[in-house]
């Protein structure tokens, strides 16, 4: 009951705005795939033309292999979770459940029978006479997946379902998710600004950048090679840093801190252009070495001065001064016994090469 | 300090039931009035009787102008609700020109209501519809649309976009759309909007005198008549219950506002 969809050179101008801009990919049967992206990025307009809300001003839309760029939203067979929920306000919940079978022209038996269902699949049987206001958010969103799903649509989009929710219920409901996407199979395109939310629950991620494809990949993918500055920086955290480069090798590049200690970092592209690089190294990518350690030459050693220390329980983050005017962020997990070094402590840094990743462009935010 | 807030607080109640008797004790003057000889007028009554009702519930062309004002308010509440309606939905799209068109169908409220009248009286008679029931018709649907297209455009600015989206993906088809989800969200601006247009059209005497003279002459039109040509003195309980009505609909209207979900 799955369906696949490409997309094929979408493109959609807004008076003075290039909202998407020649958007292409294939997402397949059963992909959980998210589109991530700042605000303005285009993923909610792409999405809204795949649900057929928004007409494309060029390009393709096919839906299991059939082009569908100008079939309207109710001959799509597409259901869709918005931000808000949408649940009609004038019927009960029952009746927000039916409401896509009605429109099916689903038998009455059938009816009763698929909401019930529905009502159980989300674990709230006892709630079908009851009206949306009478709900709380996390209920309502779960209402709202009901509805999406009694038809069997076979493709599910959903547009920050769970931004309206608190953290806890957010990551208990992005669990939910996944597990009844995982049950019944069916293809999801998740819409997000949440680049965790992003990572835990899907099978591939798009980052979309100004209407644009920046990357696409599994979340591991994409956080451990990030193909642009802007990805490494927009998923999870990253040290960003100029450095100089001294030696051009074939996988590797040989680099200089503006403060003199040089290292070696992940050659960025086939041609590398002008003095100077940018890195990006992950903040727990680092180890903190005790005095004696010594490691191996695959690992470049960086010594430097603690300006600040933040503790989250479960880890702690430095601040490391490790050349003129570049510090860097340092995460390292608290293990007992806790390591006593506090500011203005010297500490001895490793980290493997090849996490040290160049990017030949600046960074633009 | 609590003393001087609740001072205050009997100042304000003072003053409210003032302004209420400024506003409403003309009207209340008619009252015993009704109940008074139907020779002449006076207040207060030398004597108390209910002639004047008596004389009103058999007075035959009284009773007509009251149909036809019934018939012309049914009808062009109804045109207007459903014209009111189809207009703003039209504006919710984005159309060229739409600050004017705007200024179009309010315009009705804004030009003054005598110029208006006479417009329509010399269209209308081209068309011989001059003292005819489909000429108020027509007229009092000009009328009272704008009160329609405010209510229900204010209605429809609540409605959130999404709702209708959602139907559609659900399998909804635009005509279903409307019918299952847009029109019982906008039922109450409609409701409103068609109930003011009722009584706007029931009290318009302007347009009434220009437009019924001998055949289709409203309740407004035909009290307007008798106190200018004729002294019949059965106006103030005819006016006792209109003002009954008046308030009766207030009631519904607050009612209304009240079964919210």
């Amino acid at each position: 009951m799955s369906g696949s969809v490409v997309l094929k050179g979408l493109v959609k101008t807004y008076p003075g705005v290039v909202a998407v801009d020649h958007l292409s990919m294939d997402i397949r049967e059963g992909e959980f795939m998210t589109f991530l992206g700042a605000s303005g990025s285009g993923k909610t307009t792409t999405l809204s033309m795949i649900a057929g809300l928004t007409l494309p001003t060029s390009g393709e839309i096919l839906l299991n292999g059939q082009d569908v760029t100008f079939i309207p939203p109710h001959k799509r067979n597409i259901g869709m979770v918005f931000q808000n929920y949408a649940l009609f306000p004038h019927m009960t919940v029952y009746e927000n459940i039916a409401f896509p079978l009605k429109m099916h022209k689903v038998s009455k038996e059938e009816i009763a029978k698929r909401v019930t269902q529905a009502l159980h699949m989300v674990q709230l049987p006892q709630h079908g006479d009851r009206y949306p206001s009478q709900l709380s958010g996390g209920q309502q969103q779960r209402i709202a997946l009901a509805r999406a799903l009694s038809f069997e649509p076979g493709l599910i989009l959903m547009d920050e379902p769970l931004g309206a929710l608190d953290k806890k219920l957010r990551q208990h409901m992005q669990i939910e998710i996944k597990h009844i996407q995982e049950d019944l199979g069916f293809t999801t395109i998740y819409v997000t600004h949440d680049q965790e939310e992003a990572l835990t629950m899907s099978d591939r991620i798009a980052v979309l950048r100004d209407g644009k494809l920046e990357q696409l990949g599994t979340p591991e993918e994409l956080y451990e090679e990030p193909k642009t500055l802007y990805v490494a920086d927009f998923i999870g955290e990253s040290n960003i840093f100029k450095a100089d480069v001294l030696e051009v090798g074939e996988e590797r590049l040989k680099l200089q801190l503006p403060g003199g200690r040089s290292f070696y970092a992940l050659r960025c592209s086939e041609t590398v252009e002008g003095p100077e690089v940018s890195v990006a190294i992950r903040p727990e990518k680092f180890r903190v070495l005790s005095a004696s350690e010594t490691v191996s030459e695959e690992y470049n050693v960086f010594e430097g001065i603690i300006k600040e220390v933040i503790y989250f329980g479960e880890s702690s983050k430095y601040s490391v001064e490790i050349g003129k005017d570049v510090i860097i962020i340092v995460k390292q997990p608290n293990f007992y016994p806790a390591t006593k070094v506090g500011v203005g402590d010297q500490l001895t840094l490793s980290v493997h090469w090849r996490s040290c990743r160049t990017y030949c462009e600046g960074l633009s935010l | 300090m609590e003393a001087e807030a609740k001072k205050l607080h009997v100042i304000e109640i003072v003053f409210g039931i003032m302004v209420s008797i400024y506003l409403i004790a003309p009207i209340f003057v008619l009252v015993p009035m009704s109940f008074g000889p139907a020779r002449f007028f006076s207040f207060p009554p030398p004597e108390f009787s209910v002639e004047q009702y008596v004389k009103f519930f058999h007075s035959g062309p009284w009773w007509r102008a009251i149909r036809i004002s019934f018939e012309v308010a049914v009808l062009a509440s109804f045109f207007a609700t459903v014209l009111g309606i189809l207009t703003s939905l039209a504006m919710r799209y984005k159309i060229p020109a739409k600050g004017f068109l705007n200024a179009m169908f309010i315009s009705p409220m804004i030009v003054p209501l005598i110029i208006t009248a006479v417009a329509l009286y010399s269209f209308l008679s081209k068309f011989h519809l001059v003292d005819t029931v489909p000429g108020l018709v027509l007229a009092h649907t000009i009328l009272t649309l704008p009160f329609v297209i405010i209510t229900v455009s204010a209605t429809l600015k609540g409605l959130d976009p999404s709702l209708e989206q959602a139907a559609a993906t659900l399998g909804a088809s635009p005509l279903k759309v409307f019918f299952k989800v847009t029109l019982p969200l906008i039922k109450r601006g409609a409701i409103t909007g068609a109930v003011f247009a009722y009584m706007i059209s029931f009290d318009e005497t302007v347009v009434a005198i220009f437009l019924s003279s001998s055949h289709a002459i409203t309740l407004p039109k035909k009290m307007w008549d008798s106190i200018r040509f004729s002294i019949e003195p059965i106006l103030p309980a005819l006016s006792t219950i209109l003002i009954l009505f008046a308030i009766l609909m207030l009631v519904l209207l607050e009612v209304l506002s009240k079964t919210r979900k």
